[in-house]
C-alpha cells in the first residue's frame, strides 16, 4: 500500500485489529512502532528490527524453506499437499487473498469457495495455518472484520474458531523473534 | 448497511445483483430483497436487505468484481442509527 496513514485509519472503521502492510510500498518509518501493524517481508532481514514481521512468499514451492512464514495459494496441485504434509512441523501461514476470488465468476469461484474449505481441513489437520487476506493495494480494495466472517461462514469455517486460531498463529510466529526496542 | 462504493447507486445496486445471481442464483437473491435507501455524499450507499441473508449479501458485496469495488462501512438493525454513524464515519474518511 502506498499511504500508509489512511490505511491505518481505515483499518479502525471496518473493525479490524492488526493489518499487514507490505514493506518499503510507503513512508513505512512513522508506523515502525505501531503494535498493530505487522511489515509483509519479502525476505527474512539480516539483524533485529524495531516493527513485527512476516515473511512472505508467492511460490508455494517455498513452504520447505525455513525462513517463510506465509505463503500466498492462486493456484494448487496434488504436490501441494505433498508439501503441506512435509512442513507441517514449521506451522506455515497459507494465504488466500480475496483479491484473487474477486477475479473469478461464478463456477470458479464456487470451486475456489470448496478449495479454501479444504486447505483450511489439511492445515488443521497438519498443524498449519489458513490466512485469509484482502490482497487489497488501495483502501478501496479492503475487507471489513463482519464481511471476512460471511466469507469464511461461506466457507463452512466457523468464524470464532477462524480468528481463535489465526491470532495463536500470529502470537507464535511474531512472539518468537527478538525485537529491538527504543528506551 | 452503509457501503463505500465509487459510482452511482443504480450500478451499485446491479452489479450487486449480478454478483448475488452468480453465486446464490436468482431465488436468494429476490428473496434477499436488496433495495437502495439513501445516498450519503457521493460515494457512501446506505442499502436494505433481509437479515436472514446478509451473509449472502455481504459475500456478493465483497466479491463483486475487479471494475467496481465495494467496501461495506457498517451494518445495523436500524436506519436512525446507521444514518448517525454514517455521518461519523464521513468525517472520518473526509469525505466531501
Amino acid at each position: 500500500m502506498r499511504v500508509v496513514q489512511p490505511v491505518l485509519r481505515f483499518k479502525d472503521l471496518l473493525g479490524l485489529k492488526s493489518i499487514g502492510i507490505e514493506y518499503g510500498t510507503g513512508s513505512t518509518d512513522s508506523i515502525d512502532g505501531e503494535e498493530n501493524v505487522i511489515h509483509l517481508l519479502k525476505s527474512k532481514p539480516s539483524a533485529s528490527t524495531k516493527f513485527r514481521y512476516l515473511v512472505i512468499s508467492e511460490n508455494y514451492h517455498d513452504l520447505v524453506s525455513k525462513d517463510v512464514d506465509l505463503v500466498e495459494i492462486t493456484a494448487i496441485d496434488q504436490q501441494f499437499y505433498e508439501m503441506l504434509k512435509r512442513s507441517s512441523s514449521k506451522k506455515l501461514g497459507i494465504e488466500i487473498a480475496v483479491s484473487w476470488l474477486r477475479k473469478t465468476n461464478g463456477q470458479k469461484l464456487a470451486k475456489n469457495i470448496a478449495l479454501i474449505k479444504s486447505i483450511h481441513n489439511f492445515t488443521e489437520k497438519y498443524g498449519n495455518q489458513l490466512v485469509l487476506t484482502s490482497g487489497a493495494s488501495s483502501i478501496f480494495e479492503m475487507v471489513s472484520g463482519r464481511c471476512f466472517d460471511a466469507l469464511l461462514e461461506l466457507c463452512d469455517i466457523k468464524p470464532e474458531t477462524y480468528w481463535n486460531s489465526l491470532n495463536n498463529w500470529l502470537e507464535h510466529k511474531i512472539g518468537m523473534r527478538c525485537y529491538i526496542c527504543d528506551t | 448497511m452503509v457501503v463505500l462504493f465509487h459510482s452511482s447507486p443504480e450500478e451499485l445496486l446491479s452489479t450487486t445483483t449480478e454478483r448475488m445471481v452468480d453465486m446464490f442464483g436468482h431465488v436468494i437473491t429476490q428473496k434477499a430483497l436488496l433495495k437502495i435507501i439513501d445516498k450519503s455524499g457521493p460515494d457512501l450507499h446506505v442499502i436494505r436487505c433481509r437479515s436472514e441473508y446478509l451473509g449472502e449479501v455481504l459475500c456478493a458485496l465483497t466479491l463483486i468484481g475487479t471494475e467496481h469495488l465495494a467496501v461495506v462501512l457498517d451494518i445495523s438493525g436500524t436506519l436512525r442509527s446507521l444514518r448517525t454513524r454514517a455521518m461519523v464515519k464521513k468525517m472520518s474518511l473526509r469525505l466531501p
